[in-house]
């Protein structure tokens, strides 16, 4: 049967589409129907042109991270104390630090709230085209990933800028008394947390309006409701620090970063990155789940740009025992791709969880199996609790092998939009006429930065690991305990550069 | 344990060093400076072999389309539309200055099942590479 035009795919009505529905999926045509019915990229500003990782790249960078991997194993024989017990963080204490720390937290945060509020408005009120918005931009680019490295790999100052935060700080200042109604559940953990980030990731990478600004105006508005109820119910510095899921992935990344602000202390430390994370008390089992929710959402969105993934829905669709179910979702919902989607972050998700709790399960059983004496022996949640963290600099890696482009690109936008936020023909900075240039990075340095971020990131987490290893067991034991972790690091080191050496295809 | 850190860390450093010093490559084919291609566009497609166009960086590429059908092309990125007519051809002119892989999609005006009248799909990619 010969395929129908383009055009005439696109004229098919959603009864046709429904009454063919068997026809359809023989003939293809409503794979076409079910991408094209939301053609958004993971990202849909779609300012996003990397060339995949060339071939010898791909096998320098994967043999490398082996090479590393093995190598790292091979010296580390004795002792880490000697690692810990380096020199390597720089601490400054002034008596004015403190004062000029609050004035700097009330400085950021009024500036904070005021850009908010504008960029919130110009969603409501402003243009309702995605690239003539500052909102859209502003969000998934400048702060979702710009402030994500400027967090990972400078200073976290989400709690000096965190709107939500000040205003409510504002307001228990203006009535002079602490707002809290009731002490928080221990019980719940981080989960809260979990759950809103979880909404938040299936946000960006599933909901196929995240860049309507009017939409992402109205989610943010409601997400600021939730957050001022919460602060409002179990007082601001526990909801921050368990329930206002951004303050919590900040904060986990922000142990990454070189710069650190003890506010006890009133000092200011600068280390190296990532030691910052073996600082860290051992997480709850609801931040396990946030750290391997940020890893799993990241390779996602990742693969979600291959080739692979539209051959796995092909695939999916084209099983007949799925059809009538197909079918069903495809009247109830008018399009496939958000299930789709849907399916598969959540099973990625599930199979990262299930991947590091298996390994984690080995490396019980060989610490176990090797203790001496037999009291050393340790549980599986210890294990899964005491080595997730390690994970973060492979996560911060890769995420800035695969978005820096992306930033340096969609991030011009805000230039023009900067000007003319509300699109009333304003021009504040006369930047109405700039246009985005293209060529800001070329290929050949970006793979390099791809490469060296990525390897980079690999060997730290082999560190950590190694440090953390080192709390668990004898030194004898330490390599041989290590080998499954370093397994399922060099494996998602490699599915990371695989990913980056995949051409880069629309959905 | 100084030694092992040491020698760890010039190992690394050197494996960066290597890849800074021009180990990078492209892995494409010299091209000259100007380049001319022809695509038929048939029925809205283009032939498998030519979904991806590989240039070099600093090409002065010509693109020249046809198509059975009126169409309208969008290289993106570089933002050049060009209008071909039905059963005529229109030329996309471009020096490749940027590197990237960027998509040449076919807009069309007509209204889908969901109501919406104007889309574009990718028809193939312009993938220039460094030289």
């Amino acid at each position: 049967m010969n395929e129908p035009s383009f055009i005439s795919r696109y004229t098919l009505t959603s009864l046709d589409c429904v009454r063919n529905f068997g026809v359809l999926i023989n003939t293809g045509i409503f794979l076409a129907i079910l991408f094209a019915s939301n053609p958004v990229l993971a990202h849909g500003f779609a300012y996003k042109y990397d060339l995949p990782l060339p071939l010898n790249l791909y096998v320098f960078g994967s043999s490398s991270i082996v090479f590393v991997s093995f190598l790292m194993l091979l010296f580390w024989r004795k002792g880490t104390k000697e690692l810990l017990d380096l020199k390597l963080s720089y601490t400054f204490k002034n008596p004015n630090f403190y004062k000029i720390q609050r004035m700097a937290e009330a400085t950021l945060g009024t500036l904070s709230i005021m850009l908010s509020t504008i960029i919130l408005c110009a969603g409501f009120f402003g243009n309702s085209n995605t690239l003539s918005n500052p909102l859209p931009v502003t969000i998934w680019v400048l702060w979702w990933v710009g402030f994500f490295y400027f967090t990972a790999l400078c200073v976290n100052i989400w709690n000096s800028i965190n709107p939500w935060a000040f205003s409510f700080q504002l307001a228990e200042v203006a009535i002079g008394k602490r707002i809290q109604l009731t002490s928080y559940p221990t019980w719940l953990g981080y989960w809260p947390s979990f759950m809103f980030f979880l909404s938040f990731v299936w946000i960006e990478l599933v909901w196929p309006h995240k860049e309507v600004p009017a939409t992402l105006a109205t989610v943010i508005t409601l997400y600021t409701l939730i957050t001022w109820t919460g602060m409002t119910i179990y007082g601001k510095q526990s909801w921050l620090k368990y329930g206002e899921c951004f303050s919590v992935i900040f904060t986990l990344i922000g142990n990454f970063s070189p710069i650190q602000f003890c506010k006890t202390k009133k000092t200011l430390h600068i280390q190296p990155p990532a030691l910052g994370i073996l600082k860290m008390q051992e997480p709850s089992m609801g931040l396990v789940f946030i750290t391997i929710l940020l890893l799993a959402g990241l390779s996602f969105d990742g693969f979600m740009a291959t080739k692979n993934w539209l051959q796995l829905k092909t695939y999916l669709l084209n099983i007949n025992t799925l059809h009538s179910i197909f079918r069903e979702l495809h009247q109830t919902f008018g399009s496939l791709q958000p299930i789709l989607t849907t399916l598969g972050l959540a099973s990625t998700l599930l199979l990262f969880l299930f991947t590091y709790i298996f390994i984690s399960f080995l490396t019980k059983v060989l610490i176990n199996w090797t203790s001496t004496p037999p009291k050393l022996k340790v549980s599986l949640p210890k294990i899964v609790k005491h080595f997730v963290m390690t994970l973060l600099p492979i996560a911060i890696g890769y995420h800035i092998a695969h978005y820096l482009s992306y930033l340096l690109l969609a991030g011009q936008l805000i230039i023009p939009l900067a000007s003319d936020p509300y699109a009333l023909g304003w021009d504040l900075f006369n930047t109405n006429d700039y246009r985005i240039d293209i060529g800001i990075i070329n290929a050949k340095n970006m793979w390099g930065i791809t490469l060296v971020s990525v390897i980079i990131g690999h060997i730290l987490s082999m560190f950590l690991s190694h440090v953390r290893a080192s709390q668990l067991c004898l030194s004898t034991n330490r390599i041989l305990i290590q080998l499954p972790l370093v397994t399922l690091m060099i494996l998602y080191t490699g599915v990371s550069l695989w990913i980056l050496a995949q051409p880069i295809v629309e959905l | 344990m100084k030694k092992n850190f040491l020698l760890i860390t010039v190992c690394i450093t050197a494996c960066l060093l290597l890849l800074n010093q021009g180990f990078i490559k492209a892995g494409t084919t010299p091209s000259p400076l100007e380049k001319t291609i022809n695509i038929q566009i048939r029925s809205g497609e283009v032939s498998e072999t030519s979904k991806v166009i590989k240039i070099l960086e600093g090409t002065d590429l010509t693109l020249i389309l046809k198509s059975d059908q009126t169409v309208a092309l969008h290289l993106h990125g570089y933002d050049i539309v060009a209008k071909v007519p039905k059963f005529g051809k229109a030329l996309m002119k471009l020096n490749t200055f940027a590197t990237g892989r960027f998509p040449i999609k076919i807009h069309s005006s007509a209204k889908d099942h969901q109501g919406n009248s104007h889309h574009e799909r990718t028809l193939l990619y312009l993938e220039v590479h460094p030289n």
